[in-house]
């Protein structure tokens, strides 16, 4: 299975790269770890004419101990920060997250820039060229007026594409409200990870053409606080996860009241999925395990999978979501109170 | 489109014109005819096609041959030295951890990885490192007696 031909692009800086991007418009994209792209580009789902490479032109793998953050390179490989000291410290739960990506192969060359910005998926549309040769195209792989192959709208409606964020870095790294740079066409701007995902299946990501995610900054954790990422997929490795939870919780004290909470949801939607309710259940309180299971009945609404990733079923994926939210949040109080 | 890069592979230099769309795989393969290193998938998700780039296990199949220039990069045809087998291939065959073999060459450097990072890996350790290796003949688990088997104790 060979690669679609394409024009290979490697500017020396970031602006090149961002002009070149930009000018062509939707006929080129951006290549990091490549791990994500080139199985999508094999199989003739993406067949961009240009592919323009960043890892030369700006040094973006470094995780950086700031005074109040910490501030990880968009090129950061995911075995680097798996592995860093500093990461594993200060936030565990995203060591565990990046080591559970796919396998080694996959960590030592993905980057946390292509897990941040992955391609949503479905079982419709992940499939060769060879499986659309006798299947109509869907509505993300084709045209506006290609209907969803698995929940079609009625006649006269708009197509909504259902497909599914499953990148395992985002949940924990919005539930520590990280912050991330984007330098594009216009100039640099931060936004909160959480608003980089449009929920959108057929565009997941608010960026434009020539928009480049350059650093993930995530700010120092407070006292007593502690997170935990949970992942359910079939086998231990490979997998690309069926439901993870992230939740992130701040007590005052040991065994104190709660002054922040946040569950993070992910491949249950085209994005990951914020539990608001969490922190209005759990501030101000002391936590009891009454609450934890107000917080989880919150986490298995707030979860709205539907059957379009084969391995298991949705209702399988809502109840999970429920489940490991509770186990989640223990083990966070009870790694708090150990420290 | 043609590129002319230089390539190091099994520590000796190459100068060849690569298609820019052509996997390392494809080029080491087809170009170099270094035929140890195995297709299958071709998607990253079996880990046959597994090679060491600077020392560090990536699959040859989701790696463009022209981002591999200037790098350090090992084949299992790089690991004998002077006819004789690396340690972990001679305990591969004294554990009957190769069978149809096709596994072997991406399992075993997948292995030579991990022993480059950490000498003396425990089980978990082991199993963690071949998890994106596939092998549908010996069932694991001689595979990793014969990684266990050089580990420093
Ligand atoms: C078999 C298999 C299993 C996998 N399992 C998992 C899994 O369990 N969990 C998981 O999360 N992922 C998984 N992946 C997906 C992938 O390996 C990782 O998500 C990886 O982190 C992607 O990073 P990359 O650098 O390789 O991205 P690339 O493939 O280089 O890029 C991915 C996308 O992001 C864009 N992009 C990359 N960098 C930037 C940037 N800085 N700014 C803007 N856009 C950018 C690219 O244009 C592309 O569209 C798996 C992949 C395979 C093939
Ligand atoms: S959910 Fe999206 S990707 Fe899946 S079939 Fe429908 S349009 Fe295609
Ligand atoms: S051939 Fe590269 S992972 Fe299967
Ligand atoms: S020995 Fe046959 S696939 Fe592993």
């Amino acid at each position: 299975m060979r690669l679609p031909k394409f024009q290979y692009k490697s500017p020396a800086t970031i602006d090149e790269a961002i002009a070149l991007v930009s000018e062509a418009k939707g006929d080129a994209v951006i290549i990091a770890g490549g791990t994500d792209l080139l199985p999508s580009m094999k199989q003739r789902r993406l067949t961009p004419k240009i592919v323009v490479n960043i890892k030369r032109a700006e040094d973006l793998a470094y995780i950086k101990d700031g005074e109040n953050n910490v501030r990880i390179g968009a090129l950061t490989r995911l075995s680097s920060i798996e592995e860093s000291d500093i990461i594993r410290k200060k936030f565990p739960m995203l060591a565990k997250a990046a080591g559970e990506v796919g396998v080694p192969q996959h960590r030592n060359a993905g980057t946390i820039g292509g897990n941040l910005c992955l391609n949503t998926r479905c079982w419709y549309y992940n499939q060769s060229a060879f499986f659309r040769t006798c299947r109509p195209v869907c509505y993300k792989f084709g045209n506006e007026e290609d209907k969803c192959q698995l929940f079609p709208t009625r006649e006269g409606k708009a197509n909504v594409c259902y497909s599914v964020f499953s990148g395992d870095t985002a949940p924990s790294l919005i539930a520590l409200k990280t912050e991330v740079k984007i330098k594009g066409p216009k100039g640099e701007r931060k936004i909160p990870l959480a608003e980089l995902y449009t929920g959108d299946g057929k565009r997941p990501l608010a960026l434009g053409w020539g928009d480049i995610l350059t650093e993930v900054i995530i700010p120092d954790p407070p006292a007593y606080s502690s997170g935990c990422y949970l992942k359910y997929r079939i086998r231990e490795a490979i997998d690309f996860p069926l439901v993870g939870v992230a939740a992130n919780i701040v007590l005052d004290s040991k065994d104190g009241i709660c002054e922040r909470a946040s569950v993070v949801l992910g491949a249950v939607a085209s994005r990951p999925v914020e539990v608001t309710d969490a922190e209005d259940i759990l501030r101000s309180n002391k936590i009891t395990d009454d609450l934890i299971e107000e917080v989880s009945e919150a986490a298995f609404k707030a979860a709205k999978p539907l059957s379009n990733l084969h391995e298991c079923s949705a209702q399988y994926r809502k109840r999970l979501a429920k489940i490991f939210t509770k186990r989640a949040i223990n083990s966070i109080l009870s790694a708090i109170s150990q420290s | 489109m043609k590129e002319l890069i230089q390539l190091k592979v099994n520590g000796q230099a190459y100068e060849v014109a690569v298609n820019t769309h052509h996997t390392l795989l494809e080029v080491l393969r087809e170009e170099l005819s270094l035929t140890g290193t195995k297709e299958s998938c071709n998607l990253g998700e079996c880990g046959s096609c597994t090679v060491l780039i600077d020392g560090i296990p990536v699959h040859s199949c989701l790696t463009l041959a022209v981002e591999a220039q200037g790098k350090d990069i090992t084949t299992i045809e790089g690991l004998a030295e002077g006819g004789r087998l690396d340690p972990l291939q001679q305990s591969f065959v004294d554990h009957g951890a190769v069978q149809c073999g096709f596994c072997t060459p991406g399992m075993i450097l997948a292995a030579k990885g991990l022993l480059k990072k950490n000498s003396s890996p425990n089980e978990a350790e082991i199993r963690k490192a071949v998890s994106g290796n596939l092998c549908r003949c010996t069932g694991y688990v001689k595979i990793v007696d014969a990684i266990n088997a050089v580990a420093t104790k």
